[in-house]
């Protein structure tokens, strides 16, 4: 099996099987439109992931590099977020630093399964929760001036009733 | 190293994520933060997929020439708004409030909410319906008979009167074109202007109803068709091709007929049986008419296979005197009794959505039109407005003993 070297942003070198880094979209592309030969002895640059999360990416894709291509997003369906695995689960028990640099490795390589399970993941610290325990969960200030405040309190207060 | 927050997340991955958490979720996070309010508020309809909302689904290019400033609301609103239609949640107000009784007709555009009362119709500026502001009466000196009827197109109002007349007024030089005299030997009950002014149509008590072409100003009488009953309503398709006029349904006599303006050939519909007078008729499309009349029943007629294709009866029967459409899901009867309007998702079969008392008096609605924020309805002795976007309020809900 062929290899590849993809190199971190901190200057960390991965060798990765060439199938398992085609699982980014960004890799790919770029694999094929520099025509690189596999021969040669070559670095993959990824200046925007460092060598922790990279590993982690590498980690994820190795274990789903049998897995059919996700299916393309039906837009009519409802979104579910209770059909994550349990090794995803396992794998994403990280703090939330590293799950949103997760999130934005998944984006910058274009790993669409990864950046799923990665978004469920943040959508199930968000679901069911009030507005102040949105705020501490993610350390969010409330920006919004009193008079702003009771604004969108009125704005919001239907989805609240019966 | 600085940890990464969800601060540092783009707009396109946070749109990402809030396409999986449900509406009120979307509401909570709008409360949390300014950032999220606004993407939310701006990407709404990407985060959002779910089916067409009654009413304020703003679909139809028709709807938003008669919307408030063609108000375009962002998707949560139009969940909102919805769900205050189906509950009953609104602010009722009134006004062109009077003592005597008329049967006045309303019509609206994005700018501008006409009435008719006694000879004359008043015209309003939408942006003032906190004050109801009247910006012009529309008059002539020299006629002051009753308007029964009247339309506007583009930059024109139509008007059909008690004395058998006929007028024509621009809207733009706020004159009248022509007040022709005789058109009809009696009331006009109905006329309909097609959008370039070029064609106009007349239905009277006299049992006959005519088309009128107009040239600059001048009218001339192209067709008069002795239909032996009394025509109570006309509406023409928006390409000239088809008059659809409603009659009293006598006997013998079918109570819709479409005329063909070119061949001048009949078709004949028949809603209801006899005596099912149809009141008021509306185009969706070229293969699609809609009726209203005296068997309390809103009708869908298909043209390609000539018959009523669907039908919405009133829970309570009664007559049903004018209808509005969305001309997507939504369609509203006003009927004759205690100012009561019906509504109803055109997606279900039959069941009435709710129902609404415009005011306290009982009288019939005789005329009605809606956006997505506002009901109007015209009753004998002025107009309510029943506002359907407030924030707070009960719910009037007739939905279960429907």
């Amino acid at each position: 099996m062929s290899k590849i070297k993809l190199q971190s942003s901190d200057g960390e070198t991965f060798e990765v099987e060439i199938e398992i880094a085609k699982c980014s979209v960004t890799i790919k592309t770029m694999l094929e439109d520099l025509g690189m030969d596999e021969d040669e002895e070559e670095v993959v640059p990824l200046p925007n992931v460092n060598s922790a999360i990279l590993r982690k990416v590498i980690q994820w894709a190795t274990y789903h590099k049998d897995d059919p291509p996700p299916p393309e997003d039906d837009e009519n369906k409802e979104k579910r977020t209770d059909d994550i695995s349990s090794w995803d689960a396992d794998f994403l028990k990280v703090d939330q630093g590293t799950l949103f640099e997760l999130i934005l490795a998944a984006n910058y390589l274009d790993i669409k399964g990864l950046l799923d399970v990665t978004c469920k993941t943040v959508a199930n610290m968000i679901k069911g929760k009030a507005p102040e325990e949105i705020r501490k969960t993610f350390n969010i200030k409330n920006d919004f001036t009193a008079s702003e405040e009771e604004q969108v309190r009125k704005e919001n207060e239907w989805c609240e009733e019966k | 190293m600085n940890s990464v927050t969800i601060d540092d997340l783009s707009t396109e991955i946070l749109l990402q994520i809030f396409k999986y958490v449900s509406i009120c979720d979307l509401c909570r996070l709008r409360k949390s933060c300014k950032r999220f309010n606004e993407i939310i508020n701006f990407w709404g309809n990407v985060i959002v997929k779910r089916p067409d909302t009654l009413v304020t689904n703003e679909k139809d290019q028709r709807i938003l020439q008669r919307s408030h400033l063609k108000h375009n609301l962002n998707i949560l609103e139009k969940i909102r708004i919805e769900k205050n239609w189906i509950n009953g949640k609104f602010k009722k107000s009134s006004f062109l409030v009077s003592g005597k009784k008329y049967m006045p007709w309303l019509q609206m555009n994005e700018k501008f909410l006409w009435v008719s009362q006694d000879g004359c119709i008043h015209e309003f500026k939408k942006n003032r319906f906190s004050k109801y502001l009247k910006s012009n009466i529309i008059r002539n000196k020299n006629n002051n008979a009753d308007i029964v009827k009247f339309k506007v197109n583009d930059n024109s109002i139509v008007l059909g009167r008690r004395d058998g007349s006929i007028s024509l007024w621009s809207i733009e030089n706020k004159a009248f074109i022509f007040d022709m005299k005789n058109c009809h030997k009696c009331h006009v009950n109905c006329v309909d202007i097609s959008n370039d002014g070029t064609l106009i149509v007349s239905g009277s008590d006299d049992d006959s109803f005519s088309i009128w072409q107009n040239t600059n100003g001048v009218l001339l009488q192209k067709e008069n068709q002795i239909i032996f009953d009394r025509i109570w309503s006309c509406a023409l398709l928006e390409d000239k091709s088809i008059v659809a006029v409603g009659t009293s349904g006598n006997e013998n006599v079918h109570s819709l007929v479409l005329f063909d303006v070119q061949k001048n050939t009949e078709e004949k519909l028949s809603p209801g049986g006899i005596g099912a007078a149809v009141f008021d008729i509306k185009w969706e499309s070229p293969q699609c008419v809609w009726s209203c009349g005296y068997d309390g029943i809103v009708s869908r007629w298909d043209l390609r296979l000539n018959s009523c294709v669907q039908s919405f009866k009133d829970p309570f029967g009664v007559p049903l005197y004018c209808m509005e459409l969305d001309f997507n899901n939504t369609v509203m009867a006003g009927t004759q009794m205690h100012s009561r309007v019906a509504l109803w998702d055109t997606r279900q079969q039959q069941n009435c959505v709710q129902i609404y008392f415009t005011s306290k008096r009982n009288s019939p609605v005789y005329s009605l039109s809606f956006d997505s924020k506002y009901l109007f309805t015209a009753i004998d002795q002025g107009v309510n407005v029943l506002d359907f976007s407030v924030y707070f309020g009960k719910s009037i809900d007739y939905s279960k003993t429907l």
